[in-house]
């Protein structure tokens, strides 16, 4: 069982890592948000992770549920943004966002 | 082993999240990974959570993405990156080695536990037990809806302008 | 008496739900329904000091809420800024429209505030910051220009990153001790004397970058300079003011004092990152020629007095901490306010291009002076008291070079703060804006009030410490 939490655990931090990487690599908005899209799911995975090795499914999901709605809601105010820069600048490259830049 | 093949395919689909060109794969395969994800939540009992990411992240989502990437079409989808894809691979290995080393870590720095009682069915937890999260999660939504009008209203205000 | 906490907590939300209503109405019922539902809040926060005691629990659909002093403290400051925001804003918010909105997200922003104070949780901490978040990114952006929209993505980005730190974080506690509530994991995680777990050092250790993202503790600063001065005035005043104090400063103190077993690095990490951002802070405040950016550069020098009275570990650098919240939340607010009132009769934040406003703009100016003196530890205003109780506490603790530091750092911005009044208040008129009127009536009765409350908890700054400030230090003390 030890072995299976932690080889969740690791995925959910590979997930992580993916996630910050592609918030490094890329200059176009949305692939930013897709960033943290993949972010959030390897928290999920740490989440299940940890229910597991504390062996209560059933709080763990609650938390789940709990997150799954702030990344929801994060995902569509990010989207407006975008929607929002995109009616600005008609890019969604950042190199175009001074703040951004760099 | 089915495990071993649900992550496999979890991290396969994020890679391909990384490296695809066309933003329409990008979300489609970030919607197989939330799939694949409420695979391995349905695999560990947890199904109530599971039919969230399948129908939220994987449907509600998606939807989102493919529609702002609709409506931003004419615009340049810059899909440059800072360093090239090349990297990529190389980078997943390094990843993949720095995981390694924590998770040797991290095996040995668990701690022994005995499992308390559990907290029940979902229902009790998520009604009882964690109602304080339940008027969260309300006004986090009063707060998407209230933000996603705010940030629409440019059009309105460009009309005034004119 | 407890029942006032469930009001707290709830007059925001069910204004929030009233606001499209009211702004059908017109202006008017939205503004009125706004101030009401920011004052409410505030009257409930000031009759719970004297009953507060030993401390008091509420349960509001069967979800727990718990008021200490620490919690009183902190909401005091977020509801009493509010306050004075919310009453700048009915007329602010007059040039940027959408005015029920507005109101709605700031009501919304408070209410996230106040939950993450009552709130007993670690997770429903998480969650409680993130709503108050998410209203503060649709903010920043609120004026639908290009730097507020592009600061909101900048900050967005970032606190994605930092708050999914914070959530590993939790994780691995529940994963140590299996529970997320204060009282147990206080009991659960209690030193047994042996070292602390690796697993609770790598939480500490996510907690510090994620709450330190949060504060804009100095490496992880990169946000604050872009989003504090693009968002609208009024909500500047409470990003600078509260929101950094609350979702960064209250979490780390909530999680280091209290939570976790003591870890005798994290005070050192905090003396450490304290400095920097002190110094740096006040240094790059100097060279800005952007009013509002100077401000939060400041802003960062500012969170870095007070973390190093966090890491002192002796009761007079916890008061000094504290109080310097209580301190910076109102005369910074009121500095950024009047920023905003200088552009929103200017149009322009540019220091080079003002100056001699003080005889077109007289409260304005005079409430600026006031500020200034704060900020700058001039006595006998507010900022004077902390930063002495926490340069006591440097010397009490042994630290001379950091108590010297933080005298230098103080002299500084005195400096830079009074360069800029003379620049923007004092001197030659420039003749551009010789038919520049005083702001808003709303507007400048705002400053009035933050700037009277400088002065007074300057003058009666011993009732004030014995009254909110102690009792919280020394919960903080004992649960060390």
């Amino acid at each position: 069982m030890n072995n299976e939490i932690l080889l969740l655990f690791g995925c959910g931090l590979l997930l992580m890592m993916l996630g910050v990487y592609l918030l490094v690599l890329y200059r176009n908005l949305i692939r930013l948000i897709i960033g943290v899209e993949v972010v959030a799911k390897g928290v999920t995975l740490i989440f299940l992770a940890a229910g597991l090795f504390r062996q209560d499914i059933a709080f763990i999901q609650s938390l789940i549920v709990t997150f799954i709605i702030v990344e929801t809601v994060l995902a569509a105010v990010m989207l407006a943004l975008v929607v929002g820069v995109h009616r600005i600048y008609g890019s969604l490259d950042i190199r175009l966002l001074s703040k951004l830049k760099g | 082993m089915l495990l071993w093949v649900l992550l496999g395919l979890l991290v396969l689909l994020t890679v391909g999240a990384c490296v695809f060109r066309d933003l329409l794969y990008v979300a489609v395969s970030l919607a197989l990974v939330s799939a694949v994800l409420a695979g391995i939540l349905f695999h560990y009992g947890a199904n109530i959570a599971g039919v969230f990411e399948l129908s939220v992240c994987a449907g509600l989502i998606t939807v989102l993405f493919v529609s702002t990437v609709g409506m931003t079409k004419d615009s340049d989808q810059g899909d440059e990156t800072r360093m090239g894809r090349g990297f990529i691979p190389l980078v997943l290995l390094v990843f993949i080695g720095l995981d390694v080393l924590i998770l040797r870590w991290l095996g040995s720095a668990l701690p022994s536990i005995v499992p308390g009682a559990g907290s029940g069915s979902f229902q009790n937890v998520f009604w009882n037990l964690r109602s304080a999260d339940i008027l969260g999660q309300v006004v986090l939504i009063l707060a998407g809806v209230f933000g996603i009008s705010a940030l629409f209203r440019l059009k309105v205000k460009e009309k005034k302008h004119e | 008496m407890e029942s006032y906490i469930g009001w707290i907590l709830l007059v925001p939300p069910i204004a929030v739900l009233l606001m499209p209503w009211a702004s059908r109405l017109g202006g008017w019922a939205a503004n009125t329904l706004a101030i009401v539902a920011a004052g409410l809040p505030l009257v409930f926060t000031l009759r719970l000091i004297p009953a507060l005691g030993g401390g008091l629990t509420y349960e509001l659909f069967g979800a727990h809420f718990a008021l200490d002093s620490v919690s009183l403290l902190f909401l005091v400051v977020v509801n009493a800024v509010a306050f004075a925001c919310m009453v700048y804003a009915t007329s602010y918010v007059a040039h940027l429209g959408g005015r029920g909105k507005f109101f709605a997200l700031l009501l919304i922003m408070v209410f996230g505030l106040n939950a993450m104070l009552l709130t007993r949780d670690l997770f429903s901490l998480y969650l409680f910051l993130e709503v108050a978040s998410i209203a503060s990114y649709v903010l920043v952006a609120f004026g639908l220009e290009q730097d507020g929209i592009e600061s909101a993505v900048k900050y967005l980005l970032l606190s994605a990153v930092a708050t999914s730190l914070v959530l590993v974080g939790i994780l691995l506690v529940y994963m140590t001790a299996g529970t997320l509530e204060f009282a147990a994991l206080g009991a659960a995680l209690a030193g047994t004397g042996g070292p602390v777990p690796g697993l609770l050092l790598l939480a500490a250790a996510l907690f510090i970058a994620g709450f330190g993202l949060k504060a804009a503790v100095m490496p992880f600063h990169a946000w604050l300079p872009d989003a504090h001065p693009s968002a609208p005035a009024p909500i500047s005043a409470m990003l600078s003011g509260v929101v950094i104090k609350v979702a960064g400063i209250y979490a780390l103190v909530r999680i280091f004092f209290g939570i976790l077993p003591e870890i005798g690095e994290v005070r050192t990490v905090f003396l450490i990152l304290g400095t920097l951002s002190m110094i740096a802070g006040a240094v790059l405040a100097y060279f800005q020629s952007d009013f509002k950016r100077m401000l939060a550069y400041s802003s960062i020098s500012q969170i870095g007095y007070i973390l190093i009275g966090l890491g002192l570990g002796n009761l007079l650098g916890l008061v000094g901490a504290l109080f310097h919240v209580f301190n910076h939340a109102l005369f910074k607010s009121l500095l950024f306010l009047n920023s905003g009132a200088v552009q929103y009769r200017l149009g322009t934040r540019d220091i080079e291009q003002m100056g001699g406003l003080e005889t077109r703009m007289p409260v304005t100016g005079a409430t600026s002076v006031f500020g200034t003196l704060s900020i700058a530890g001039v006595p006998p205003f507010n900022g004077f008291w902390s930063k002495l109780f926490i340069i006591m506490g440097a010397l009490a603790a042994g630290q001379t070079a950091i108590a010297t530091l933080a005298i230098l750092v103080s002299l500084f911005t005195l400096g830079y703060f009074l360069i800029i009044q003379r620049k923007v208040f004092f001197g030659h008129l420039n003749e551009k804006w010789r038919d520049i009127r005083e702001a808003p009536a709303a507007m400048s009765l705002a400053v009035i009030l933050l700037a009277a409350a400088c002065l007074l908890t300057g003058v009666f700054f011993h009732s004030v410490t014995r009254g909110i400030v102690e009792p919280a230090a020394v919960i903080l003390m004992g649960g060390n």
